[in-house]
């Protein structure tokens, strides 16, 4: 702690330089936080999905027909199968952008795993036109137990030819890392019944559980040939390939992310290398003095890691801090439904920051210090 | 009185591109502790290389080059860096402080060393800056400060160990006339009342006079000009 002085007083020589170079830092940490956190929540979300659980959708077009449920669920292998459509509009205004899950009552049974206690689910099938909230769209919409929520889809219209749906707030529920900006889950029965007859009967998708995993692409398979000749073709994708970033969508987006945080450290590498090459540069005499005066080439080398090291951690803590906050707030801003991912912010972002920091400000003092252990003293102190 | 600094036979060449160059032809020279010396010579006669090599920045190419009873040639550059913040003091022409530190910061530098507690270390700053007369502008930084009050500040850096050898390489070389005799009075005062031996390299006569015994460099050999006895 008695060198902190001496460290603080070379960083803050150039104030302008030392400011700056600690916003930059702080910027591409917070990119690489954001960029890391992207992967921690496509790595929590791929390890949620369950690769006994498929979705099943009609090939072309968007409807299918709720009678294909029981016939599903019939075929060798299949567990359950849960149906689920989306009532996507606006609350008031139509930049209040939100949806509502419409589900069935199986949906519980093939979705053990949901936050949402039996008698939650209950409320919604005692109630039609009850809705579970989860926590962020509660706050979002500022709604409680209780309230009346209306959602106007310009696409679902109704049977008495508007499109206001009126749902009320059964029970305000936990947040789930695969609904990134929270969700709402009503009575698929509702939707079904309010709606106009030629849509009627018909549903977005199923999610279907098979009794074996390994059976999983089997069934897919037979779902797939079942209908293929059919009024309503299928296709079916397993959860795990779904909700797998680095697949399906023609690239590695996990990587690309990856690739993008390591370009933010390499720019952060080069500026705090630069500038503090530059630094020790100017001070040259002065570090000579210093080994004059008798301090070791470790101590002057630690001196010159500390320097490089302060910007770089601080930088990296401000930065994964914004990047933290952002993750907060983001969810606030973006419209629901639209599969847009949130930064998670593990303690492995953290980490993972802590180190590169660590190992940037190592990089970035390695010339200056080997330039520093050949110091010839005399030389140096003449100014030659 | 027994020699603070001894060099017998010491040889020093450089090399300068492909040339090798001798600045020091097997030059002895004891100075017994306690001596004020000042060292005379024209630019290139060797004056900083014997300073270098007592101060244990630089290693002759042969001879030996004992200070304090240390065989300097046998250190290592670790062992020398260790010897130096215990035995010797320097001063530069040019103070080589530490812009963003304050004066009293400066002098600190060389007991961050120590095991001192920070008390401890305050304590011996306000002391050395006492005897240069500068405790007022302990919170300074040397760019608030003049010439005169900077090498001051170098000097108090220089004796806040208290080490027994005192280096200065023209201390009073960026000073005017009167800032200088106040400097050099400082280092009369430091050799006499603080026991410090102190060899002074300087191109100015006068500087030399303040010292109790003058020698001068001429083509890499010692010449005695005057002692003056304590």
């Amino acid at each position: 702690m008695k060198y902190f002085p001496l460290v603080w007083a070379s960083i803050m020589r150039k104030p302008t330089r030392a400011i700056l170079t600690l916003l930059s830092v702080m910027l591409a940490f917070t990119l690489f936080g954001l960029t890391i956190g992207m992967n921690a929540t496509f790595a929590k979300v791929k390890e949620d999905a369950r690769d006994d659980r498929m979705f099943v959708f009609a090939r072309f077009g968007s409807a299918v027909p709720i009678a294909l449920e029981r016939q599903i669920e019939s075929m060798p292998g299949v567990e359950r199968v849960a149906s689920s459509s989306v009532i996507g509009g606006y609350i008031q205004d139509p930049k209040n952008r939100t949806f509502v899950v419409m589900m069935d009552e199986n949906i519980p049974k093939v979705f053990p795993e949901y936050p949402i206690t039996p008698q939650q689910w209950q409320l919604i099938h005692n109630d039609r036109q009850g809705v579970l909230v989860s926590q962020m769209q509660a706050e979002r919409w500022h709604l409680k137990v209780g309230d009346t929520v209306v959602i106007v889809s310009p696409a679902v219209k109704k049977l008495d030819g508007s499109n206001s749906w009126t749902f009320k707030v059964a029970a305000v529920t936990p947040d789930m890392a695969i609904f990134g900006q929270g969700y709402m889950f009503g009575n698929y029965d509702y939707m079904d019944k309010a709606r106009v007859l030629s849509d009627q009967g018909k549903t977005g998708q199923f999610r279907v559980k098979v009794r074996e995993a390994s059976k999983t692409p089997e069934i897919t398979e037979q779902i797939i040939n079942r209908y293929a000749n059919s009024s309503t073709p299928l296709d079916s994708i397993t959860e795990k390939v779904a909700f797998d970033v680095s697949t399906g969508t023609g690239m590695d987006i996990a990587s690309v992310d990856r690739d993008v945080a390591l370009a933010g450290m390499f720019m952060v590498l080069f500026l705090t290398a630069n500038g503090l090459a530059q630094a020790v540069r100017e001070r040259f005499a002065e570090f000579a003095t210093l080994k004059t005066i008798g301090f070791s080439d470790n101590g002057v080398i630690a001196l010159v890691f500390a320097e490089a090291a302060l910007p770089c951690v601080l930088g990296a803590g401000l930065g994964i801090g914004l990047a933290a906050v952002i993750s907060n707030v983001m969810p606030h801003f973006l419209p629901p439904g639209q599969g847009l991912p949130i930064p998670t912010m593990t303690v492995m972002v953290f980490v993972w920051a802590f180190l590169s920091a660590a190992l940037v400000a190592f990089m970035s003092a390695g010339l200056p210090a080997l330039r520093l252990k050949q110091m010839d003293i005399a030389t140096a102190l003449s100014g030659r | 009185m027994s020699a603070a600094i001894s060099l017998r036979n010491v040889v020093k060449h450089y090399r300068r591109g492909k040339e090798s160059v001798e600045v020091l032809h097997g030059l002895s020279l004891e100075i017994p502790a306690g001596q004020f010396v000042s060292l005379m010579g024209p630019s290139g006669s060797g004056k900083t290389t014997i300073l270098n090599l007592v101060g244990g920045l630089d290693h002759a190419n042969s001879g030996e080059v004992i200070v304090g009873g240390e065989h300097l040639e046998s250190l290592s550059g670790g062992q020398l860096t260790k010897w130096r913040g215990g035995h010797v003091g320097f001063i530069f022409q040019f103070y080589n402080l530490m812009p963003m530190l304050s004066a009293a910061g400066n002098v600190e530098l060389p007991l961050l060393l120590t095991n001192l507690s920070k008390a401890e270390r305050q304590r011996r700053v306000d002391i050395a800056l006492e005897i240069v007369n500068l405790k007022d502008r302990a919170s300074h930084k040397p760019g608030e400060m003049s010439g005169g009050q900077q090498q001051r500040v170098g000097i108090a850096r220089a004796i806040v160990a208290d080490p027994p050898l005192l280096l200065c390489d023209e201390p009073t070389g960026d000073l005017d006339r009167a800032t200088a005799d106040e400097i050099l009075s400082l280092l009369q005062q430091l050799n006499r009342q603080h026991k410090k031996t102190i060899l002074m390299v300087t191109h100015d006569p006068k500087a030399a006079d303040h010292a109790s015994r003058q020698l001068e460099m001429d083509k890499g050999q010692l010449i005695e000009r005057a002692t003056v006895s304590a």
